[in-house]
């Protein structure tokens, strides 16, 4: 069914309208699935050499801010992730190291293919990039922005955002037209995800490429050095996993079938009781 | 049937059908076999990086005090091969570096005679696919003096480093770069790290330093550079050993 159909719809019967464009639907898979194999390819690139330094430089050898250690002192051998002075241990979890994967999941099934690996990391990249810029282009040229991201000037105060910070700890759902709308915290976080997480995702994974820093020397001193600019991209990745898990509880907890078909099909219910 | 189009959808059909054109245009002119869609990202980013390195800018050199003391290694850190191992014993006396392939004028010529070419030297930072990178300092003879003296012919496309160092599958190691690549104010060949002589593990007696691009780019145990129309006939046709055994990518960049 085309958007217009079912905006058409929206009239006709009551508690039925366009949530999610087509437009909105497409990225909004076309960014997951990237996201998936990013994460993917992430771990497993950073699974061959497990340790996160600041600066320019960083190799075996040299002082690391994080690492996944290995003591092989006792019968058994141990395995620990080391951050500053903080150990935490993750025997059984990770582990054997030294041409074995460090994190068990990766078993290397067909052969090595890290090169594989990394070239699966560059093309999923260009696809959230190019999903990124066109949804942006979309926001600003559709006014969508300012429709439904931009927080009003009565959403913008402290008491507003606490209420709604209460709101989310008691699972409080939106009711009738309130749910059309985002909410404060949604609103803050897609904006925070998509103006500041993701171009930072891009700008320090492209301080990684000896290429772009040599014709842009100036991304070195933006994040601290070649080594500083992997951490980061490390802990930007880690912060978008995290917006995941709870975007995705937050799916189970306001009804797992209405969302998931408004994402798929655009089509969303207010409910009837909501909107008595 | 009338089509009116806005002015959005002239737009959006410009933007896509360049894009298109873009994606064509880099594929072709890619050297590797264009298969699947690693191969057109690989050729995409090797295009629009050799547009944003046209004017052929440096790479940020460092301090002689960053150099890192034991500069790390990976890949083959000792040759196993005897022919090698005896050229080793004998300080590379023995040993001949050669330039041919499409060239007027094949170079053949000793360690000491490659010394004594105008040297450079440059302090870089090392980065490796795997994740890590140190600061050295290389020194060597630049690559496009060496294509100068021996005189390209026409056609002449890429650049192939033959190595000394057999891998696990009984082949030994290569690689290849573009000829702008090569032709890099700091593309060089480096008999040198941190004053010395350069290490076995680091690739002794000579080993590439293409400092736009990443660490397996970077050939070590050099001992013959051959000019090329097409890499159809190195290797598998991909262009490196880590390209034809594990699917890295080619234009290495990145």
């Amino acid at each position: 069914m085309t958007d217009q159909a079912i905006a058409q719809q929206d009239d006709t019967e009551a508690g039925w309208y366009l949530r999610f464009p087509l437009v909105t639907r497409l990225l909004h898979w076309t960014v997951a699935a990237s996201i998936f194999a990013l994460l993917w390819s992430g771990l497993w690139v950073f699974n061959i050499h497990p340790r996160l330094y600041w600066g320019d430089q960083g190799y075996f050898g040299a002082p690391a801010i994080a690492e996944i250690v290995a003591d092989t002192s006792g019968e058994e051998p141990r395995y620990a992730i080391h951050i500053g002075d903080l150990s935490m241990n993750v025997t059984g979890v990770m582990g054997r190291g030294s041409g074995q994967p460090y994190v068990r999941l990766f078993n290397y099934p067909q052969g090595f293919d890290f090169g594989g690996n990394r070239a699966l990391h560059f093309t999923a990249a260009w696809f959230l990039v190019l999903g990124w810029l066109y949804y942006v282009y979309h926001l600003l040229s559709s006014d969508r922005l300012r429709q439904t991201w931009l927080p009003t000037r009565a959403e913008m105060t402290l008491r507003h955002i606490w209420q709604d910070f209460v709101n989310h700890l008691k699972f409080r759902r939106a009711q009738g037209d309130e749910a059309r709308r985002y909410n404060i915290l949604q609103k803050l976080s897609y904006l925070t995800l998509m103006f500041l997480l993701f171009p930072l995702i891009f700008l320090t994974g492209l301080t990684m490429s000896n290429s772009i820093t040599t014709a842009w020397p100036f991304l070195f001193d933006l994040f601290g050095g070649r080594q500083s600019a992997r951490t980061l991209h490390f802990v930007f990745a880690s912060i978008t996993v995290l917006f995941i898990l709870i975007h995705l509880l937050q799916l189970l907890v306001v009804g797992f079938t209405n969302y998931m078909r408004s994402m798929i099909t655009g089509r969303f219910q207010i409910r009837a009781e909501d909107t008595q | 049937m009338r089509v009116k189009l806005t002015r959005r959808q002239i737009l959006h059909g410009a933007l896509l059908t360049g894009m298109g054109g873009g994606i064509i245009a880099a594929s072709r002119r890619f050297p590797g076999p264009v298969e699947g869609i690693y191969d057109v990202v690989d050729a995409v980013n090797y295009s629009l990086h050799d547009l944003l390195l046209a004017g052929q800018p440096l790479v940020r050199e460092y301090s002689r005090a960053d150099v890192a003391l034991n500069f790390p290694t990976s890949g083959v850190t000792s040759p196993r091969d005897e022919r090698y191992q005896q050229l080793k014993a004998n300080a590379f006396a023995d040993w001949r570096f050669t330039l041919d392939g499409m060239v007027a004028n094949p170079l053949e010529l000793s360690l000491s005679e490659l010394k004594s070419l105008p040297a450079q030297t440059q302090v870089t930072l090392h980065t490796c696919d795997e994740g890590w990178s140190a600061v050295g300092a290389w020194t060597g003879v630049r690559l496009s003096q060496l294509l100068q003296q021996a005189l390209l012919q026409p056609g002449a496309r890429y650049v192939v480093f033959h190595c000394m160092d057999t891998q696990s599958n009984g082949v030994p190691y290569y690689e290849s770069i573009d000829l702008f690549a090569a032709s890099h104010p700091q593309t060089i060949l480096a008999y040198g790290l941190n004053g010395e002589d350069l290490p076995e593990q680091n690739g002794a007696p000579l080993r590439l330093r293409i400092e736009t691009q990443i660490g397996y780019k970077h050939a070590k145990f050099v001992e013959r550079v051959e000019v090329v129309d097409s890499l159809a006939h190195i290797g598998d046709g991909r262009g490196g050993w880590w390209e034809d055994v594990d699917r890295a990518v080619w234009y290495a960049g990145l």
